[in-house]
């Protein structure tokens, strides 16, 4: 049957943050902005949760990694 | 050396680095100016130029990096080739004080006369000077109470068992 699937709810579109105000600059030093890309647990948030661009997202992922290697930010939390 | 240089390299350019050093916590001023001195001394010769130089002060770790929980951060900025990178991290890998190095390539391509300013005997001297910021992020605050008695622990020890570290690698 055609209409087994259930209906796909589509919220807002979300935006890159990055594409709509350039003057957040994603930067490996500043991990205080970094922070809300992470999980709790220090993971990184993939960008269809976040609603990060590609181009940003690959940025970011780079800033975060640099900022773990500086102890900047954590690999890991662990309770 | 026989060292390949990319054609980019042969003209009138050169590289901008930025490089952050985590030096261990009881490091001293004097240390510090040590350690200052060598790099420049090595930039010398290597042709380099030191833009800026800060000195983040001590700070928490995200984590614990050869057995420290805080590290006083340095951060130089400077126009070089990657001869001078690699001198200057074989000089950070000989230095004990030193416990994680990292240098990052901002821009390939500068024109070393469009970065006039080099960094001043004052600046080297702030640089010097140690702030500690041991009550800075908001989350931390719950553990530092157990772990200011721990932390002497911990430093004490680790200060011993470095340089057995050094010898492995």
């Amino acid at each position: 049957m055609m209409n087994d699937k259930k209906p796909r709810r589509f919220g807002r579109r979300k935006v890159c943050l990055f594409c709509a105000d350039n003057t957040v600059k994603i930067d490996y030093k500043n991990p205080q902005m970094l922070r809300s890309f992470v999980t709790e647990r220090g993971k990184m948030i993939p960008s269809r949760i976040t609603g990060t661009c590609a181009q940003h997202q690959r940025s970011l992922s780079l800033a975060i990694r640099r900022s773990r290697m500086v102890a900047l930010m954590p690999f890991a939390v662990n309770e | 050396m026989a060292l390949t240089r990319s054609y980019r390299d042969q003209v009138n350019n050169e590289r901008e680095y930025e490089m952050i050093t985590i030096l261990a916590p009881e490091t001293t001023s004097e240390d510090i100016k040590v350690i200052q001195r060598r790099v420049l001394d090595l930039m010398d010769r290597k042709e380099g130029r030191l833009l800026a130089l800060e000195n983040w002060g001590r700070r928490r770790l995200a984590y614990t990096v050869r057995k420290h929980r805080k590290g006083i951060y340095l951060y130089w900025r400077f126009l070089g080739h990657f001869e001078l990178v690699a001198e200057i991290e074989r000089l950070m890998r000989m230095i004990e004080k030193v416990i994680r190095y990292m240098s990052i390539l901002v821009d390939a391509n500068v024109d070393p006369n469009a970065r006039p300013e080099s960094v001043t005997e004052e600046q080297l001297n702030q640089a010097a000077a140690i702030q500690s910021f041991d009550v800075p992020e908001h989350e931390d605050r719950d553990q530092r109470p157990a772990e200011t008695d721990e932390d002497d622990a911990g430093e004490a020890e680790a200060a011993g068992e470095e340089s057995e570290d050094e010898d492995k690698e």
